[in-house]
């Protein structure tokens, strides 16, 4: 039973895709792979984490994993001048344990990134700063699986009793 | 339901100050990779009329900084001619953490305050 929720609208903004809310799960779908998107991105699972009761060094991580990982994803998954989607989500359960899942539909360059580089340096951003990070990639796409543990105090989703 | 863009407002707002010959430029808000071009344009402007040879980038009321910011840094310390400085000033997590997982405390010239900067020129 999800709660839509509708971003404060602006005369000179598109929309960059859908985001729905429920108690403790967040989904951003079919976002475009491009970089207007990031910022927006990034303030919803601000708003996310925040409600999570996630504290504000651990929020910091989050956010800086999350969008350096999507940047890889708008920067990286798909050839120059075509059109890309990627999905985030966002949940934590009951132990407080946040997972965020970023999916693409794209190829990431195969050759690793060299650290010094800056796409190095923004998936050392990335692993340093989840407790757990794994990319999988399969020919439909790549998935960022990125985890934080204990890191909500608001561990009971509120939806938890089925209203 | 959709989900509007970016708002308005300027995420990134940058000035200069001249402190005692020593260029200054005072970052505020967030460097990511919409606005990390304009922080490169900003430092370069002030690296090629620099009255003396100290140019120093203040990140203390950045809010956000990633590594598309981070690489804008390394790119300006690297291109500073020989006998010139570059000064990255960071305090609090939302900087000084970025640029030590990346290990460019190690590789940048960074001080807490744009006080403690000067007081090394």
């Amino acid at each position: 039973m999800a709660d839509r929720t509708v971003m404060p609208t602006s005369a000179e903004t598109e929309p960059i895709g859908d985001m729905t809310r429920e108690g403790g799960r967040l989904s951003l779908i079919e976002l475009r792979a491009e970089p207007a998107v990031l910022a927006p991105a990034r303030r919803a699972l601000a708003e996310f984490v925040r409600q999570a009761g996630v504290s504000d060094d651990r929020a910091q991580d989050v956010l800086l994993a999350c969008y350096e990982a999507m940047a890889n994803i708008v920067e990286h998954a798909y050839p120059a001048g075509s059109d890309g989607t990627f999905d985030l989500s966002a949940n934590y359960d009951r132990s407080g344990t946040l997972t965020v899942t970023l999916t693409d539909r794209g190829m990431w360059k195969s050759d690793g990134p060299d650290p010094a580089s800056r796409r190095g340096r923004g998936l050392q951003l990335v692993r340093a700063c989840a407790d757990r990070s794994d990319v999988v990639s399969g020919e439909t796409g790549t998935r960022v699986h990125l985890q934080w543990r204990g890191a909500s105090t608001s561990a009971a989703p509120y939806d938890e009793q089925g209203g | 339901m959709e989900m509007p863009g970016s708002a308005a407002e300027s995420p990134l707002s940058l000035d200069v100050d001249v402190i005692e010959g020593v260029v200054v430029l005072r970052a505020r808000g967030e460097i990511d990779v919409l606005t990390a071009q304009m922080f490169e344009e900003a430092l370069d402007r002030a690296a090629s009329r620099l009255p003396g040879s100290v140019l120093i980038a203040d990140l203390s009321e950045v809010a956000f900084l990633a590594s598309a910011g981070l690489a804008v840094l390394v790119r300006c310390s690297d291109d500073i001619p020989d006998g010139n400085r570059f000064i990255v000033v960071a305090h609090g997590p939302t900087t000084v953490r970025p640029l030590e997982l990346t290990g460019l405390t190690e590789v940048l010239e960074v001080h807490p305050s744009v006080e403690a900067a000067l007081s090394t020129v």
